[in-house]
């Protein structure tokens, strides 16, 4: 059936079903006219309808098991419960009367199922519930009671408001701009009681707000956002979370997660009076929620009078009415900086009143002189970084070096601040959560004013290259955040290029300074790996090639340089990086080989760990390339040499973490060379040794990507020998358990796209598996429908991964084919299935 | 991941975007799971979670209570239908296995949901169908895995969709019909 078909099969199944079914035969007549496939098609599923009811029913569907609500419950406290009047995000409200039937007065009751029962939640509600019965106002719904379930839940009972919620309430009226106003200081005035007893609201909103038929506007859940919240000063850790907001009426130090004051409450009652008056809220409705926090963190919000809609009844009458004072008014309870704002509510009550009198107004429009300067603020408010190094930038501005002059005496201080901040403040808040894009907003800052002051001087090739450093530096965090959104890639590779652009001139200039020929081939080398890391593969071997032709001469003709060797040596591993990630291995066989001669001589020149250890590197990479290509043998010595270097350094170090990871390697490639030598039990043997050393390093270090991709690549490779073996249950469990990891690592901030691949090339490596299992049920047929389903489900995942990386430029181009390789693999299975 | 950024997820599944879907499965079906094998390992025998409580709990750990947007919810019922419906034939998957192998898991997080398909109905079977119905009515058919694999009412389902409750009792009822048959019987035209 076309789906064409299917829809007018649909719109005439659909009419027949709300039909009564005496009506019915009259009905079908009439919809499918002289269409006779139509009609027999609808009759034939018309006829199924019982056995529907019986069998497809939505009541008796797994879903409704687990989606099961507990039944309403029949008391709360000495409080019956008369029907659910609400749901939300801490609980359920139910209407509830007394159930002794003592007096028959209405109540909410408000059944909070947002936080865990715990005794240390029973507490602090108890606490919190004796300052809110305090409050006792005309503007606010009382608290009369409050308890805990027998299951420990915590339930208040609050006045029960027969009202409109405050919007409503307006539009019905329908209610001008004095009765709004009118209406909205009787709110504040709530407000204002509750501020003088300490207690904020957090989250005023016009739906928390009910008005009653007589006028009165009352307040709902007052405190309760700080009792979910829990975050007074003095209170112990909850495990409770944030506390709730609504992002629409949040003030900026709400959304940036900032401590809760009376401003906040202050800012939100200016949103709901601009509402009140405009008709809508100062920025513009968005579901999506980063949009909504950049507005109220950055953008300025329009004059008041400005968002009224200009098709509105009487618009320009209500314009003209809320220019001046009120827009004024308005703007000041909205400004970002909470000390800009009134500092009480009363206040800004106050200056309504005074507005409503006709006597001048305190608020005052904004000087020319606060808005220029929150113009250039403006840009450092939206990173919330350590506090510190917002600090700092906002310290910037104000030191007003921009404007410094060029004295001798001055250029030395912004040089030397600069390089403070570039090379010692950097490193210093590097290890701040969150700081990360502040540096690179530090560092980019820094390096403005480090290259005006290189334009200014000339020629002076010290700040040239502290400049270059510097655009080195930046490149890297950059490319730190690159990983979390790749927009930022090209801001990196730019900086890198910037940076070794200018030290490979410098380095040219003075072919005897050996300090800058290494620090220009090391940031050469940094750049090229930057590119393949943003899969310009094409560019990486170039530039590698390149590093490789400057790097020779000098190791050449000093063999007992050091720094010189190794220079040679990093930029041939960076060059057969590169050639490995294009799979053209015999090239890379030669540069690595030349690797390994340096760092033998390196060993001998300076042997020290770090010696050892590249050495080991040198030849497990080698032996890999070996592997690869079929030299089984060769491959294998490279290994047990490896591994005997490594075992040395676990010997010598048994807390040494990285010696661990690197014998696993160890062991795990030997693992994969005995299995292309088809000795399967060698090989499952040293895998399992493998997996055991990688759990124990990520175990000791839970943030240590590269160990807990390691056991994510143990566990797949475990797989794969039982896989070998036939043994494909061992092999299903096994890379379950690795697409499980490789699930979570690729979705952690650094990971990277062999991530991705490895998550795609395990689950092919599922795909397959199921299919040897359809093979081995040649008899059961429903059996081997489901595997070989199963199969094209997996290569099907596959190939939207690997297809997700290729559009996004990251998958090398020699694996292309692999995508609509997994994808004729799924169309196979699906074949085989039918 | 931070409360905010599953909230984010959320908001772009409600947008429309699949990719979202697919990072924000793993995270429920991950925390499900942790929570069920905490449950089962009886770490806090004091403390019995009925399965809606489960998937509360999931939700205001992942999302937290800074979301108290009901449509954020109404998106998280929405991953949590398709997670189950994975789990769900998944679990069928391996109960064929284990019959046909005679060996039986451990305890799996499908025993701890008690979630078990009308035996009238060989789940496989329904979801092959459903996929094919998929296929031919993607919209259908993600109304039949919103009510039938995650319990959504109408309302819910209808939110989730940014469709009318009208419709989805439509397409409810009518696709109940094509999945008998398609099930039952030969493949129609």
């Amino acid at each position: 059936m076309t789906a064409a078909r299917w829809g007018e099969v649909k719109t005439v199944l659909a009419s027949l079903l709300e039909t009564d079914p005496s009506q019915r035969a009259a009905e079908l007549d009439r919809l499918c006219g002289s269409d006779s496939e139509l009609r027999s098609s609808v009759e034939s599923l018309l006829a199924l309808e019982q056995k529907a009811d019986a069998l497809l029913d939505s009541a008796g569907a797994p879903g409704a098991a687990w989606r099961a609500e507990a039944p309403a419950p029949e008391t709360i406290g000495a409080y019956r419960v008369v029907k659910e009047i609400g749901r939300g995000g801490m609980g359920v409200v139910y209407l509830g009367e007394r159930a002794d039937g003592q007096y028959r007065k209405q109540v909410a009751i408000k059944l909070i199922t947002a936080a865990h029962p715990d005794a240390q939640t029973g507490r602090r509600f108890e606490r919190e519930r004796q300052i809110l019965a305090q409050l006792e106002h005309p503007g606010i719904a009382r608290l009369l009671d409050g308890g805990a379930t027998a299951g420990g839940q915590p339930y208040f009972i609050m006045e029960y408001v027969d009202g409109l919620p405050l919007l409503e309430f307006c539009r019905r009226g329908p209610l001008g701009v004095s009765e709004r106003l009118l209406l909205f200081l009787q709110i504040a005035d709530a407000v204002a009681y509750a501020h003088r007893r300490l207690i904020v609201h957090r989250d005023l909103k016009p739906g928390n707000i009910l008005v009653t038929a007589e006028g009165q506007a009352k307040l709902l859940d007052f405190g309760l956002g700080q009792i979910i919240g829990g975050q007074q000063p003095g209170d112990e850790i909850t495990q409770a979370g944030p506390a709730p907001m609504t992002p629409a009426y949040a003030s900026p130090e709400q959304i940036r997660g900032e401590s809760y004051t009376v401003a906040g409450d202050v800012y939100s009652l200016g949103v709901i009076l601009f509402e009140l008056l405009a008709g809508r809220r100062p920025y513009p409705a968005t579901t999506n929620y980063l949009d909504l926090a950049r507005a109220i963190c950055d953008a300025d919000a329009p004059p008041l009078a400005d968002a009224v809609d200009a098709n509105a009844p009487h618009a320009a009458s209500l314009r003209r009415r809320l220019r001046g004072d009120l827009e004024t008014i308005v703007a000041k309870a909205l400004e970002k900086d909470p000390r800009r704002r009134y500092p009480t509510v009363d206040e800004f009550a106050a200056d309504l009143r005074r507005f409503q009198e006709g006597r001048p107004v305190m608020a005052r429009k904004p000087t020319w002189r606060y808005r220029a300067a929150r113009m250039v603020a403006r840009h450092r408010i939206a990173v919330p970084a350590g506090a510190l190094a917002l600090l700092l930038i906002v310290g910037f501005a104000a030191f007003g070096w921009w404007e410094a002059r060029r004295s001798e005496r001055r250029f030395n201080q912004v040089r030397g601040l600069a390089h403070a901040v570039m090379f010692e403040l950097y490193d210093a808040i590097a290890p701040l959560p969150g700081s990360t894009a502040a540096r690179a907003l530090l560092g980019r800052r820094a390096l403005e004013y480090l290259e005006n002051l290189s334009q200014e001087a000339g020629g002076n090739r010290s700040l040239q290259r502290e400049v270059a450093l510097g655009y080195a530096r930046i490149g890297e965090v950059e490319g730190d955040l690159a990983q979390a959104n790749l927009g930022r890639v090209p801001d990196s590779l730019e900086s890198l290029r910037k940076g070794a652009g200018i030290l490979e001139r410098l380095a040219a200039g003075s072919p005897g300074d050996r300090g800058l020929r290494h620090e220009s081939l090391r940031a050469a080398i940094d750049l090229a790996r930057a590119y393949g890391q943003a899969g310009q593969f094409d560019a990486e071997i170039a530039l590698a090639r390149r590093t490789v032709a400057s790097a020779e001469p000098a190791a050449g003709a000093q063999p007992g340089d050091a720094v010189a060797t190794s220079d040679l040596e990093a930029a041939l591993a960076a060059l057969a990086d590169a050639l490995i990630n294009q799979k053209r291995y015999p090239e890379a066989i030669a540069s690595r080989e030349r690797v390994q001669d340096l760092a033998r001589r390196l060993v001998s020149l300076h042997d020290s760990q770090e010696a050892q250890r590249s050495l080991a590197l040198a030849e497990k990479r080698l032996a890999a390339l070996y592997g690869v290509t079929g030299r089984l043998d060769d491959c294998r010595r490279e290994y047990e040499l490896a591994r005997t270097i490594d075992e040395q350094r676990c010997a010598r170090n048994p807390q040494d973490m990285r010696a661990k990871i690197d014998l696993s390697f160890d062991l795990s490639d030997l693992g994969w060379a005995a299995g292309a030598m088809n000795r399967l039990d060698d090989a499952l043997e040293f895998h399992r040794k493998a997996l055991d050393l990688r759990q124990q390093a990520a175990q000791a270090d839970p943030q240590d990507f590269r160990a807990a991709g390691a056991v994510a690549a143990s566990m797949r490779k475990i797989g794969l020998v039982f896989k070998k073996m036939a043994k494909p249950r061992e092999a299903l469990a096994e890379f379950e358990q690795a697409v499980q990891r490789y699930g979570e690592l690729s979705r952690r901030p650094g990971a990277g796209w062999a991530t991705v691949r490895s998550l795609a090339e395990t689950r092919s490596d599922i795909a397959e598996t199921w299919t040897d299992l359809a093979q081995a049920h040649a008899t059961a047929a429903a059996q081997r429908r489901a595997d070989y389903l199963a199969a094209a489900g997996e290569y099907e995942q596959a190939r939207a991964l690997l297809a997700g990386l290729r559009d996004q430029g990251k998958l090398p181009k020699s694996e292309w084919p692999n995508v609509d390789g997994m994808a004729s693999l799924a169309q196979k299975a699906r074949r085989n299935a039918q | 991941m931070a409360p905010q950024d599953v909230a984010q997820l959320l908001v772009r599944i409600g947008e429309g975007d699949k990719a979202a879907l697919d990072e924000m499965t793993p995270l429920v079906y991950d925390e499900l799971r942790r929570l069920a094998q905490r449950l089962l390992a009886a770490e806090r025998p004091d403390h019995t979670l009925q399965p809606t409580a489960l998937v509360h709990e999931a939700y205001l750990r992942l999302v937290g209570q800074r979301s108290v947007d009901w449509r954020n919810r109404a998106h998280f019922l929405g991953v949590a239908a398709t997670m189950m419906r994975r789990v769900l034939i998944n679990h069928a998957k391996a109960r064929n296995a284990a019959k046909r192998e005679g060996f039986s898991n451990a305890v799996t997080l499908e025993d701890a949901f008690g979630i078990f398909p009308s035996p009238a109905i060989d789940v496989l079977a329904l979801n092959y169908s459903l996929d094919e119905l998929d296929k031919l009515d993607p919209q259908q058919g993600k109304v039949v895995e919103l009510r039938y694999f995650g319990g959504l009412s109408i309302e819910e389902t209808a939110e989730c969709l940014g469709i009318s409750p009208a419709t989805v009792k439509r397409e409810w009822g009518t696709a109940r019909l094509w999945l008998l048959r398609h099930m039952e019987g030969p493949a129609q035209p």
